[in-house]
């Protein structure tokens, strides 16, 4: 049992709604370009999210004497994930946007950060839900 | 905030998109303009878009297109008849533009419809407290 809830789950929500809020600005920077000829789309790379989860939240952990001290958690700085540009060519102007694709997309990350941001208040309302009981 | 840039992007393109829709509506008003200040007939404008650096879209030029013929009608009753006969009408073809116009109006919705995607990511993360 990890101290007061602030664990690594905290930090992994954080980490996710952090994403897909970068990638959401990507997206719509995609579709703001719709029409500018040469435009090359930008997104964000999945795999940068998934990597380097083992480390999150290591760098400032609260110095523990015994292992059943509590560990405490420390948000990391805002974290800035890797862009990707596809440097491809699809239409004759140019452009390697597919507005079908980047709406697919823009729906996709909006579902997923919302589903992000709802666990994470599923989270909170189980603490009050604890708080509530003891007093 | 990351959330309202993401707002300014799309809505830097409502802003282009509208203009591009303007000039549009232009060409048409001007379809059967002969006369114009230049001299000749009307020429049909195109509005270029590039990035704004932003990450949104902005209108760098708008260029009058001289690469489409303009129409030439025999008319020799016409003020702005050449020797021949014949008048020179603009190089506006309302087919054309009214498919620019369609188009211009999806990409419009389509920055609307990523503006209501991004507010529901503010409001829920709102919730995330209450």
């Amino acid at each position: 049992m990890s101290g007061f809830g602030l664990d690594r789950v905290f930090a992994l929500l954080e980490r996710g709604l952090d994403f897909a809020a970068q990638r959401q600005e990507l997206l719509a920077s995609n579709i703001a370009n719709v029409e500018t000829p040469g435009y090359k789309r930008r997104d964000l790379d999945f795999e940068s999210l998934l990597k380097g989860l083992e480390e999150q939240g290591g760098e400032l952990n609260l110095a523990r004497t015994s292992s059943r001290h509590l560990p405490g958690y420390v948000a990391k700085s805002k974290e800035v994930f890797p862009v990707k540009e596809e440097n491809i060519t699809i239409r004759d102007d140019g452009s390697s946007i597919d507005v079908e694709r980047e709406m697919v997309a823009l729906l996709e990350n909006g579902l997923y950060y919302q589903t992000l941001s709802k666990l994470t208040a599923g989270k909170f309302n189980l603490l009050r839900t604890v708080l509530k009981e003891v007093r | 905030m990351q959330i309202f840039n993401t707002f300014r992007i799309n809505a830097s393109a409502l802003t282009a998109e509208r203009f591009r829709m303007d000039v549009i509506a232009s060409n048409l008003a001007n379809a059967e303009v002969t006369r114009s200040g230049n001299g000749g007939p009307y020429l049909r404008r195109e509005v270029i878009f590039e990035p704004d650096g932003e990450g949104g879209v902005r209108v760098s030029r708008v260029i009058e297109d001289r690469s489409t013929p303009t129409r030439k009608v025999f008319q020799p009753d016409h003020p702005d008849a050449d020797e021949n006969g014949l008048v020179e009408y603009p190089n506006v073809v309302v087919v054309n533009e009214i498919v620019d116009l369609m188009a211009a109006l999806r990409a419009y919705e389509a920055n609307v419809t990523a503006i209501n995607v991004s507010k529901e990511m503010a409001k829920s993360a709102l919730n995330i407290g209450g």
